[in-house]
């Protein structure tokens, strides 16, 4: 038998005041899967993210994780509830925080927390980072710190905002090889949202189309 | 934002917005009456002389300080000369003196006897009665003492204006046939308008609230009216009945002053914007610009310094006693509690409404603001008259009594000074992105551990500058502290319109350099900000 998809969205509709910003979207992603979403700027790629991650409260429609309802109706569960990773293009690394608090942020409760932060380091190539700032370091190695603090709390789901835009060609080939490996040992669901097809071609193993709200089968 | 905060971050805004205007509510309920037999005494024989010399007082400020806050910050951005870049924050240090500061060194200096006098009268062998100074103890005093304190308000926001005007605007004048002063009045001063109307407003506020400059100069305004009123006639009631008044005006210049900050908006540069040319000024020109400049720095600051320093040297620093160690702690226990308070309600609440986005809460957050206009003898009095009542109804079930207990006062503090410490917050919250809140909840982080984890220590300068911000607002505080302090309880404040109201001015000049140098604290941080406006 089939297990629950890791995400599942049906029917969803979302608004700022009036305006549709997502319309009739439906959506599976089961353990492992990597998907794209494409879009132009302004076609609801990120609004669709933060709706997953319950930083938007929907209009209609249902999300699932893990079978578990997170956004319907009549429930929106706390952000923090829904074991969920995000990378976000400007990494939002906590500036006051060192490189390993950074990564253990989600962590700090678990006995083993520095064995993952010693996978996460090695796996990410950053173990002689961990003791600088996010200040102190390239923008490369900050958004390797943005993934290893994402994956450490090993969330069900990895959502990644345009995460590669601000690094350049080189960067982001050498990030792509990696993170593929790194996906692929942690089974881990990806949804990646993008502008840019190329790089979804590389990442992802289907890539579906927004535009002006409506998502279409690539 | 966030779809799930917590209901107390919403509730949490709403309850401290309750403790902010109850007072006011207080004061406002007394116009229903009963009217009193001093209410018709009032009206039959003060209420007319209040009103005449409170409109006199503020049309007289308001023109003293349109005129010097308009010219110098014209100066300073327009013209080339010895000195500018130090003008430019110097002519805020008057605000460091409070206005009751400047009233007693005027008087110590102008009075018959005064230093001023007694100078003129051995420099030219001149005989005892002869004074050359007019006696400055009226409402010109008065207005002349409120102007050259508050200008800064008028100069700070015009200056901005003047910065932010593009110069292709006033080129535009020029082809179009006008000359350097039409382009003044015509297009530049105009442009400036919301901005200077609502500093404007700002110092005609302070101006009504002042207790202790009026009351030295026996200047018969509302808030003297108020004072009177209740510790000559033990009326509470018609106190806040005459406090009701002032209120209502009050609110005119605050709805105005609001009004007018939303329009600066408007008016500020456009995205043609370029930088305006300075007039390069030689030889005797340049005198004018320096003289315009520094007369208000030395009238407002240099000379009340200057006074302050010699009385304190003749006291041969016998003014260090105990009594004024004893003020001191007591002045600061106060201003850091407060500043402490003011800090954690502001960045309580701006990390609440920061959850909860919406139209309700963010006026409710403004809407905390309001106390800087209020004038801290009617909120004394608004404190008072609930402290008594609920002294009344619940003292003999908890046996502690609120009169006359430091909770009125920090009460009336942080209500008057939460203003301040809102904005230090506010402003250091502009500069952490939503996105460090986001990645911090979908790590599990939400509600307090946010706050406390990253929040806090990313905003310790904005916390710490709020803190000092409402210290230095407290130590300045008079009415409200003469008014609500417990029995036999002073600060510097007190200490020093004590000292003064029995002409000691020799002993309240320790008190007063006090005074000045914590008053002196907010403007370090104004003069960062002047100086990172300043065009490269």
């Amino acid at each position: 038998m089939m297990s629950d998809p890791v995400l599942k969205i049906e029917g969803l509709y979302h608004a700022y005041k009036n305006h549709e910003i997502l319309k009739n979207i439906s959506l599976d992603l089961r353990a492992g899967q990597r998907i794209a979403v494409l879009g132009e700027s302004g076609s609801g790629k990120s609004t669709l993210l933060r709706c997953i991650a319950g930083f938007e409260t929907i209009k209609r429609g249902r999300i699932s994780l893990n079978g578990q309802i997170v956004s319907d109706n009549a429930v929106t569960a706390p952000t923090e509830d829904r074991n969920l990773g995000m990378v976000l293009q400007e990494r939002a690394l906590f500036p006051h925080l060192t490189v390993k608090k950074n990564i253990m942020f989600g962590i700090d409760k678990l006995p083993h927390k520095q064995s993952i932060l010693a996978d996460l380091a090695s796996l990410f190539k950053i173990t002689t980072i961990l003791d600088k700032f996010p200040g102190e370091i390239s923008g490369g190695e900050q958004q390797r710190v943005a993934f290893a603090r994402s994956l450490a709390p090993e969330p069900g789901l990895l959502m990644l905002d345009e995460p590669f835009s601000a690094l350049n060609q080189e960067l982001k080939e050498e990030l792509y090889t990696e993170l593929i490996r790194i996906f692929d040992e942690r089974s881990v669901a990806v949804l990646l949202v993008t502008h840019d097809v190329a790089e979804a071609a590389k990442l992802t193993s289907s890539q579906a189309k927004l535009d002006c709200g409506v998502l279409t089968n690539n | 934002m966030g779809a799930h905060p917590r209901i107390y971050w919403k509730i949490l805004p709403f309850v401290v917005a309750g403790f902010f205007i109850v007072p006011i509510v207080v004061v406002l309920s007394s116009i229903s009456g009963p009217y009193s037999d001093n209410w018709q005494h009032l009206v039959d024989y003060v209420l007319l002389d209040y009103t005449f010399t409170s409109l006199c007082l503020v049309m007289g400020v308001a023109f003293l300080a349109l005129l010097i806050g308009i010219s110098t910050a014209w100066v300073v951005t327009n013209y080339s000369f010895i000195g500018k870049s130090t003008f430019e924050w110097a002519l805020i240090l008057p605000l460091a003196i409070p206005p009751y500061i400047l009233a007693y060194t005027f008087t110590g200096l102008f009075d018959s006897y005064g230093d001023a006098n007694n100078l003129i009268r051995q420099i030219f062998d001149l005989g005892e009665t002869f004074t050359f100074f007019p006696n400055v103890r009226n409402l010109p005093g008065a207005i002349i003492v409120f102007g050259f304190t508050l200008y800064p308000y008028v100069y700070l926001v015009t200056r901005n204006s003047f910065l932010n005007q593009s110069r292709s605007l006033r080129e535009a004048g020029r082809l179009l046939g006008l000359s350097q002063f039409q382009v003044f009045y015509k297009i530049a001063l105009p442009l400036a308008r919301p901005a200077f109307i609502g500093g404007l407003m700002l110092v005609i506020m302070e101006t009504l609230s002042d207790f202790g400059a009026v009351d030295h100069f026996a200047v018969q305004t509302f808030t003297t009216g108020i004072f009177r009123t209740w510790y000559g006639l033990y009326d509470l009631d018609t106190a806040m009945q005459l406090s009701s008044l002032l209120l209502f005006v009050i609110a005119v210049f605050y709805f105005i002053e609001l009004r007018m900050r939303k329009d600066v908006k408007h008016t500020t540069n456009n995205s043609t914007f370029t930088m305006l040319a300075e007039v390069d000024t030689k030889g005797l020109k340049a005198l004018v610009p320096f003289v315009v400049c520094f007369s208000p720095i030395f009238i407002g600051f240099v000379l009340p310094i200057t006074q302050l320093i010699v009385w304190a040297i003749e006291a041969n620093m016998e003014l260090l006693n105990a009594r004024f160690l004893k003020t001191s702690l007591n002045t600061i226990i106060l201003g850091v509690s407060s500043g402490l308070i003011c800090a954690c309600l502001a960045l309580v609440l701006n990390f609440s409404v920061r959850l909860n986005t919406g139209d309700l809460l963010g006026k409710i957050k403004s809407l905390l603001s309001i106390g800087y206009a209020l004038p801290g003898l009617i909120l004394a009095v608004g404190i008072m008259k609930l402290f008594v009542y609920l002294d009344s109804q619940f003292y003999s079930v908890f046996e502690i009594a609120l009169t006359g207990s430091l909770v009125g006062l920090l009460l009336a503090y942080i209500i008057k000074a939460y203003a301040l410490a809102n904005s230090a917050i506010e402003s250091g919250y502009t500069r952490i992105s939503t996105s460090i809140d986001n990645s911090a909840q979908l790590l599990g982080s939400s509600g307090w551990r946010l706050l406390r984890k990253i929040h806090f220590p990313l905003m310790k300068a904005s916390f710490l500058t709020a803190v000092l911000l409402v210290i230095s607002e407290v130590v300045k505080e008079l009415p409200a502290t003469l008014v609500l302090r417990p029995f036999n309880f002073e600060t510097l404040a007190v200490t020093t319109y004590m000292y003064a109201a029995e002409e000691r001015m020799y002993q309240a000049a320790g008190t007063s350099i006090a005074i000045v140098l914590i008053g002196l604290i907010p403007l370090i941080f104004l003069t960062k900000m002047i100086r990172s406006s300043r065009p490269d």
